[in-house]
């Protein structure tokens, strides 16, 4: 195999190449899907009111009686150019608007990933110090319960008790209708949505965590460590942690493209104005550029992340070496 | 300490720490918040085509002719008077004098003639800054606006057109700031101008809407400083969210919900019959279903009443021809009956030569504006059907395929028409006339010659007195030919929690504030 | 025992996946409920007192325990207890379904990038990039947007989301296997390539796919679970788990059993599934441990 440019660097250009094939491919599926898909933008635009006149010169309009292959490329082209377009029947920019909706996704699953981490890394790293103690067991069995769950249940299952039984937290939105709109007000919005989304990946991180640091627990060094009298939690933070990081950090990068991906229900139930529920809506309502501008933008955040991923594994771990 | 309370104080911690923070701050006096099932999706008038955008973009925007709040009745709007000419083809309406949009230019014939125009004039210029879904059937008709003086314009049509000044007071033909659209182009979507008692303080995309009260309105200001308009789109969000007090008016909760916020000191259920209509479009070119007397046993067979009362749970009336009672003198009640009567289904099947049943396809949407519970009532349908012999296999589609499936015309079909404004040319002849064969809106193919005859009259004559019989007269024969389904006209159903004063429904579900106040 | 070595230590391996399979307790629970449900559903007509179809809308949202519904009915007065047995079958079906045909097709995948030489790699693993790169929820949408909503739609959906996790798997371990002394030694002695595949490298894919397929199948339930949330799951009458948790949410507040009943089928079912899925993995990869 080749090794132009060697080391992090030529890696992480190299990665970077294959990007773009991958984005072009994921619009050539998304176009290609939305086309297998019956129904027309025009259509459903116009509603009941509309004659067939109506329709064809809508469709006329919106260009949407030209090739499919025309189509796409016309499309492409204006994107390389910067421009997606504007929503069908938003009649807004595509690229204003998906980004918009896209930073209240990232706020949701930043929160989620943070309820992840640190319920999952501790919950792991409790068990596997204390394996075999009823701790132990119960954790790993929320963590199961964890990943038994629909979100959407589970969501509303939060909304039920703690909006509307307890009325600790609000049942929808972002930001308070009135005024608010400070951290506090975002933060206490988040909650909710944050646990939702996050208790799925909280029990996977759990069980990760907890084989890699049962696993690193047992090596020599370890003991070693331990014989010289290093007190306990120094051991743990010290050596365990920094080793079983490795694995932690690799299923947290997959974990990432879940949260995305997962983001679209746990948007819904709690009216979170994000892309996912946003992008349900436009592929119900056929709304080719929007759809097509948010899932690139999707996509193209998640082959980043694990770009990352892989390079910060090899920040965590030298010995790792790159083809 | 137990792990219950010491986990609830631990929350009573971080509350106090949001509370702290800015979280759930008092709703302030004179505003109201608004639980809307989705955002707007345009506040652009002539583009707008679904409910949610219409019930914010009529704060902002007023059309020449307006709707009397809770009735169909036709009164002044911007214009002030009109006069309709001896052959019924042109229509002069006065302005009223010292309107100004909320930019401050001031409303003018001039005014009027650009936004007409911008749909009309596919070469005009502005024409390329939006679409238009109704242009063709509120504005087909019309040839020529025209300015006659600075407060008076003139519009001519082709034809005359008994309801052209209830297609006056639709939104899509509501008047806005040409000024706004000269400098905001395409981007009007987002800029709303227009003349009425609210105007746009603030827009976050899929957080809130923020109205403000328009102290220069023409017919006074209203009494709310703020109308905020927030989308919940998950039932269970809703009925929470109005519970607790995070919103004060919201509307489509789960029907099963009622009873319990009836029975919530804190809250109103405000209820009315309205012109809405839920049916089953029958194909009446499919070889079984042509024959009346099957589609008649279909009427039959289905359980209305259980409809209405366990899955809809009296949030309903029903329907006994596509026009509700709402209509008034035009509502004809002498029509045929369909009582749910099992054997008498049966034996007009087994007349029609299919007393072994049939299968058929039935198509359904899983959601859509004014659907009401589609799946469910589907399902049951299904079961009734199932009872006399028809085998009917449901075939749920999201709305946006749906839609497609419905104009080409399916065997058997669910669809609810929500008509915007009251004139019943806008029921009948848009949904049971053989001009209007898929890909319009006449799905089943509905064809009965003297209907066709008794509908193009009603639509040319302009004196109420000659077309209250003929719309009568086209729903006795509607009902005797059951070309659907009769299932049931829906009641608008609006919760609103008791600081919300002075609320009144409107038949169009319309969600007027002008008269309200909150405490 | 001497010339039978070779299939005695295979024995005595497979021995010692058993015995570490049956001491882990949970892994034992998982087993059983994965076997009641399967039970159950096999059971259906037996169990079921009603026809998990017949509708008696005056008797809606009973409670458990009512004379002629042991489970209460749902909100068409459906017997609850009829549709969660039959609504067993269904579930398992579609969830079983959907996980073999994602393992067979991401299998397949891997198969082919691991032996077809570089390009085919190349091509395949890009295409599974590309799978992984479109939000997966979003994916199974728009896949239904095109192919229509319904039961067989909804496992094809998942299923395809499902691919590059298996095609992954696979193509990863044949690499590895590849490497190894023994399949060199076999190339020396001219075995085909094809023959390679079938007899080594399939056997050493083998645990691993069976742990993922059994991680898996709870997976696919939910998913469907939540196409179902947004109105994209099964065609009414058909009583499947999801369908019934989704619409049941409406009924929440007034008829709470409605909805924690298939909750707690789904609940049990995927626990069953994890559990025994974590128990296979530890039996056959001790490390792990």
């Amino acid at each position: 195999m080749a090794r132009g440019g060697g080391g992090l660097g030529g890696y992480a250009l190299r990665r970077l190449a294959l990007v773009l094939p991958v984005l072009l491919g994921v619009s050539i599926l998304v176009f290609g899907v939305m086309q297998l898909a019956p129904g027309d933008p025009a259509a459903i635009m116009l509603g009941a009111q509309a004659t067939a006149e109506d329709v064809t010169r809508l469709r006329r309009d919106l260009g949407l009686d030209q090739p499919v292959a025309w189509q796409y490329l016309r499309w492409l082209g204006r994107v390389i150019q910067g421009d997606l377009g504007r929503s069908i029947p938003l009649g807004r920019e595509v690229l204003p608007e998906v980004l918009l909706r896209f930073k209240a996704t990232l706020i949701l699953t930043g929160g989620a990933l943070l309820v992840a981490v640190v319920l999952g890394v501790a919950a792991g790293i409790l068990s596997a110090t204390r394996q075999y103690t009823w701790l132990d067991k119960i954790s790993m069995a929320v963590a199961v319960t964890g990943v038994s769950l629909p979100v959407f249940w589970t969501g509303i299952m939060l909304i039920i008790v703690f909006a509307l039984g307890l009325r600790w937290f609000p049942s929808a939105g972002m930001l308070s209708p009135y005024g608010g709109g400070g951290l506090g007000d975002l933060l206490w919005h988040l909650v909710l949505p944050a646990v939702t989304l996050g208790t799925a990946s909280a029990a996977v991180l759990a069980r990760m965590t907890r084989s890699s640091v049962l696993e690193i627990i047992r090596q020599d060094y370890v003991r070693a460590a331990r014989a010289k009298g290093v007190s306990e939690r120094g051991v743990i933070l010290r050596h365990v942690l920094r080793n079983a990081i490795n694995p932690i950090v690799t299923v947290l990068g997959i974990q990432v493209g879940t949260l995305l991906g997962g983001a679209i229900l746990t948007e819904t139930v709690f009216s979170w104005p994000g892309l996912g529920s946003m992008m349900v809506r436009a592929i119900q309502a056929r709304d080719y550029p929007l759809v097509q501008g948010g899932v690139l933008l999707i996509a193209t955040t998640f082959v980043l992340v694990n770009l990352l991923v892989d390079m910060l594994y090899a920040v965590f771990d030298p010995r790792i070496r790159y083809e | 300490m137990t792990p219950r309370t010491w986990l609830g104080s631990w929350l009573t911690v971080l509350g106090t720490l949001f509370l702290a923070l800015g979280a759930g701050a008092a709703p302030p006096p004179d505003a109201i918040v608004v639980g809307l099932l989705a955002e707007p999706v345009t506040m652009d008038p002539p583009q707008v085509t679904d409910l949610n955008s219409t019930r914010v973009i009529k704060r902002m925007f007023e059309g020449l002719t307006a709707q009397e709040l809770g009735s169909y009745t036709i009164v002044p709007g911007l214009a002030r008077s009109w006069d309709i000419s001896k052959d019924g083809l042109s229509y002069t309406f006065q302005l009223r004098p010292n309107v100004t949009f909320h930019d401050g230019t001031p409303l003018t014939a001039e005014a009027v003639k650009f936004c007409f125009d911008r749909q009309m004039n596919e070469q005009g210029p502005f024409y390329k800054t939006g679409t238009y879904p109704y242009v063709r059937g509120f504005l087909g008709n019309v040839a020529s606006v025209e300015v006659v003086n600075p407060l008076t314009v003139q519009i001519r049509l082709k034809a005359p057109l008994a309801p052209f000044l209830q297609y006056l007071a639709h939104h899509s033909l509501y008047v806005y700031s040409p000024e706004a659209l000269r400098k905001w182009g395409k981007d009007v979507v987002k800029h709303p101008v227009g003349t009425g008692p609210f105007k746009l303080e603030t827009w976050e995309p899929g957080v809130k809407v923020v109205l403000a009260r328009n102290d220069q309105y023409w017919g006074g200001a209203p009494r709310l400083k703020q109308a905020i308009y927030v989308p919940i789109i998950e039932a269970q969000a809703r009925l929470a969210a109005i519970r607790t007090g995070e919103i004060d008016l919201t509307m489509d909760v789960p029907p099963d919900s009622l009873d319990g916020l009836r029975r919530d000191p804190n809250v109103v259920v405000a209820e009315t019959n309205s012109s809405a209509v839920w049916y089953v479009a029958l194909n009446t070119r499919h070889p079984i279903l042509k024959d009346r007397r099957v589609r008649q046993a279909l009427n039959y067979a289905v359980n209305k009443e259980a409809i209405i009362r366990d899955i809809l749970r009296g949030t309903a009336i029903v329907s006994h021809g596509p026009m509700s009672p709402v209509y008034g003198a035009y509502y004809e009640e002498k029509t045929q009956r369909y009582p749910y009567d099992v054997e008498r289904a049966r034996a007009l099947l087994k007349e029609a030569g299919h007393a072994g049943g049939f299968d058929l396809t039935f198509f359904v949407p899983e959601s859509g504006s004014g659907m009401q519970s589609p799946v469910e009532m589907a399902t049951v349908i299904q079961a009734n059907l199932a009872a006399v012999g028809v085998r009917v296999k449901i075939q749920t589609m999201e709305w946006g395929a749906y839609l497609k499936k419905y104009l080409e015309g399916p065997d058997m079909a669910e669809m609810s028409w929500n008509p915007s404004i009251g004139d019943p040319d806008h029921m009948m002849y848009m949904l049971l006339s053989s001009d209007r064969f898929p890909p319009a809106f006449n799905a089943g193919f509905y064809q009965n010659p003297r209907v066709d005859e008794l509908l193009r009259a009603g639509r040319t004559t302009i004196d109420d007195a000659r077309r209250v019989p003929l719309y009568r007269e086209a729903q006795r024969l509607v009902a005797e030919d059951a070309p659907w389904i009769f299932v049931d006209h829906g009641k608008q159903v609006i919760v609103h929690r008791t600081r919300v004063q002075g609320f009144k429904l409107h038949p169009n579900f319309d969600l007027v504030l002008t008269p309200v106040s909150v405490q | 025992m001497s010339e039978r070595a070779g299939a005695g230590a295979d024995r005595s391996a497979r021995a010692d996946v058993v015995r570490r399979f049956r001491r882990n307790r949970a892994a034992v629970v998982g087993l059983v409920l994965v076997a009641a449900v399967i039970v159950a559903g096999a059971l259906a007509p037996v169990l079921a007192p009603h026809h998990p179809d017949h509708i008696d809308t005056a008797r809606r949202l009973a409670r458990p325990l009512t004379p002629g519904h042991p489970l209460g009915t749902d909100e068409f007065g459906r017997d609850l207890l009829s549709r969660l047995v039959h609504g067993a079958r269904i579930s398992l079906a579609v969830g079983v379904a959907a996980t073999a045909l994602a393992a067979l097709v991401g299998s397949l995948c891997g198969l082919l990038a691991g032996f077809a030489g570089r390009a085919m790699d190349q091509i395949v693993m890009r295409s599974i990039d590309i799978l992984m790169a479109f939000p997966y929820f979003l994916l199974a949408v728009a896949i239904i947007a095109a192919l229509g909503p319904g039961l067989v739609n909804g496992m094809v959906a998942v299923a395809i989301v499902n691919v590059p996790f298996y095609g992954r798997i696979v193509r990863a371990t044949v690499l590895s296997v590849k490497e190894r002394e023994f399949v060199e030694a076999a190339r020396a002695l001219g075995v085909s390539e094809l023959r390679l595949s079938l007899s080594h490298i399939l056997r050493n894919c083998l645990a691993p796919i069976i742990v993922a397929i059994t991680l898996n199948v709870g997976g696919m339930i939910t998913a469907l679970a939540g196409l179902s949330f947004l109105g994209l799951g099964v065609q009414p009458p058909t009583s499947d788990w999801g369908s019934m948790l989704a619409s049941s949410r409406q009924y929440i507040g007034v008829a709470p059993h409605v909805a924690a009943l298939p909750g707690l089928a789904i609940f049990v079912t995927v626990l069953g599934f994890n559990l025994l899925g974590d128990g296979l993995r530890d039996a056959l990869d001790p490390r792990l441990r």
